[in-house]
């Protein structure tokens, strides 16, 4: 590289918009444009799954729980749906001489069902790596969502939980139209993926979207649930949502992160600890008599000798966990004893 | 070699994406060692705390055309850039990629490499499949907006947004249904009938002339 400066973009010169002039899509040709495969590409851009779950979560959740903040039920809201003229039931209504008041809608959930909701999500089990203890995300009084969600607690929100709690709470329209978005993310993230399955995805999503549309206000609406149309014409181009996610580059930053000694110099000991894993990980691929990362057998359900080889010792299971003294009384030991003597194949040469 | 499973997709190169690919330029697809790349990018902070503002970007290249339990290995994606702090690039993200793009242009015309299993050389290809980054960052690495009523990177032509109160929406999701739905002539949605066909993306003439 010759002696480049950080600078605004050759390419932008003067080409400020007028008025009347039609808006500019692209604002520059990227780097990237110089490949020349480039413009081949069907798709030199993913639309990543995790983050618009996150964010369709995030919705659904801050307006059914009325979130103050996140909720899209604002007095806004309630004036766009004025605007446009549609469903009066919802408009904000004036009682006394300047009080609104903003009758409640079936999207939000009651004083009582916010709490049966929240008891749902407190008294949750799952299997052990499955997902995050969700009952840390909710208020000491069990009443409101406080901590903010992190994106894999929104994945299984979003495709299990949501749908399964919400039953009986709120109206039927309204349940089927989130358990329908819900199972629409579940059939998306499959790993193997039919080809049929995602074209008859990409039919409902529309389905989906209009029904929601029908229950949930405008400003519902942004651009990040827009976007869920088009990750089953994603999907057929990409393969398997896997690929194309990003919760792996999330993990490999966290080991990024780690790398980090020199709090100064935070760049610096990235570099110098993700050359040194890296060529250390290079070399171990070709060591043979070391145990490495690579060559380490499966060890789930397989057996493990027992240090001390006697034929009684053997009981076929692989033990787990750390270990544990326990000290037995002479009537047990002497028990004990009879039956090694009696059971162990080693001994019977000395019997004899 | 993998055998493709009719109707299934468990891997990229089940994708039309990758198809197209071979399809467009059969000679790097002869050579199943020719490399397929992902290259992905999401900024950090390496301290931490979220009350000091930084944020450091590496840029991971994952070859994609490993058996799919590799392809997650997190050995397999290698960092070959990382570009400092405090501030996140910006705009300037092209300047830094420049490097590996001298690269990957090298990569593409081939490099000689040794093949260990025959104990000779060979010409390694490799080529750039697709970008794996969030929303806000397509419009650092494409130069195409996300922002506005132009955000949805799939259509560039006729839009559907609309602008409310405070802020824009998409409403418009009855395009998508077929013309005879009764749906479209529903007034619950907007209060108006909805004759427009869904949005189109731009060909690829139309995209090299907008930029």
């Amino acid at each position: 590289m010759k002696d480049v400066r950080l600078r605004k973009h050759p390419h932008i010169t003067g080409n400020k918009r007028k008025r009347g002039d039609p808006p500019k899509i692209y604002s520059h040709k990227v780097g990237l444009w110089s490949l020349p495969y480039w413009k081949f590409l069907k798709l030199p851009h993913n639309l990543v799954v995790m983050h618009i779950e996150k964010n369709v979560c995030e919705i659904i959740l801050g307006t059914l729980l009325n979130v103050l903040g996140k909720s899209k039920d604002t007095q806004n809201a309630r004036l766009d749906l004025y605007d446009m003229g549609i469903r009066p039931e919802l408009h904000l209504q004036q009682d006394g001489n300047s009080a609104y008041r903003a009758p409640p809608g079936p999207y939000v959930l009651g004083k009582d069902q916010k709490v049966q909701f929240c008891n749902f999500l407190k008294g949750l089990k799952f299997l052990d790596g499955y997902a995050a203890n969700l009952a840390r995300y909710i208020s000491e009084d069990g009443s409101r969502v406080v901590v903010k969600l992190k994106t894999h607690s929104c994945h299984i929100l979003l495709q299990r939980v949501i749908p399964a709690g919400l039953r009986g709470l709120v109206r039927k329209d309204v349940y089927e139209a989130i358990t329908e978005l819900g199972t629409f993310f579940m059939e998306l993230c499959s790993r193997n993926r039919r080809i049929d399955v995602v074209k008859r995805l990409k039919k409902e999503i529309s389905l989906i979207l209009c029904k929601i549309e029908k229950i949930f206000p405008p400003a519902f609406f942004d651009v990040m649930v827009y976007l869920c149309v088009h990750l089953p014409d994603e999907a057929l181009l990409r393969g398997p949502v896997q690929y194309g996610w990003m919760y792996p580059i999330e993990r490999r930053l966290g080991t990024l992160k780690n790398f980090v000694r020199n709090k100064a110099r935070p760049e610096g000991s990235i570099v110098e600890a993700y050359m040194a894993s890296d060529t250390l990980t290079f070399c171990s691929r070709y060591v043979e008599d070391v145990d490495t990362r690579f060559n380490q057998d499966d060890d789930s359900g397989t057996e493990r000798p027992l240090p001390n080889d006697i034929s009684v010792f053997k009981h076929g299971a692989t033990l787990v966990g750390a270990n544990r003294t326990q000290y037995i009384d002479a009537a047990v030991m002497n028990k004990l004893v009879w039956y090694v003597l009696h059971n162990a194949e080693e001994v019977e040469d000395y019997l004899e | 070699m993998k055998k493709p499973v009719a109707n299934v997709m468990s891997h990229p190169a089940d994708g039309e994406a990758w198809k197209d690919f071979e399809r467009e330029f059969p000679n790097f697809a002869r050579d199943p060692r020719n490399l397929r790349l992902s290259l992905a990018t999401d900024g950090f902070n390496p301290f931490g705390n979220m009350s000091t503002q930084y944020s450091m970007w590496p840029v991971l290249l994952t070859p994609l055309n490993l058996p799919p339990w590799e392809c997650v290995n997190l050995a397999n994606y290698f960092m070959c850039l990382l570009i400092p702090g405090p501030k996140s690039p910006g705009k300037d993200f092209d300047l830094f990629l420049e490097p590996l793009i001298e690269e990957l242009l090298k990569l593409w015309k081939g490099v000689s490499t040794y093949n260990a299993s025959t104990g000779r050389k060979f010409d390694l290809h490799a080529a750039l499949l697709w970008c794996i980054h969030d929303f806000l960052v397509l419009a650092t690495l494409s130069g195409r907006t996300t922002k506005g009523y132009y955000a949805c990177i799939h259509c560039d032509k006729d839009p559907f947004c609309k602008g409310i109160r405070n802020k824009i929406c998409y409403i418009a999701h009855r395009r998508y249904l077929e013309r005879t739905h009764a749906w479209r002539k529903s007034l619950a949605f907007d209060g108006n009938h909805e004759n427009r066909a869904e949005p189109s993306k731009f060909t690829m003439d139309e995209v090299l002339h907008e930029l």
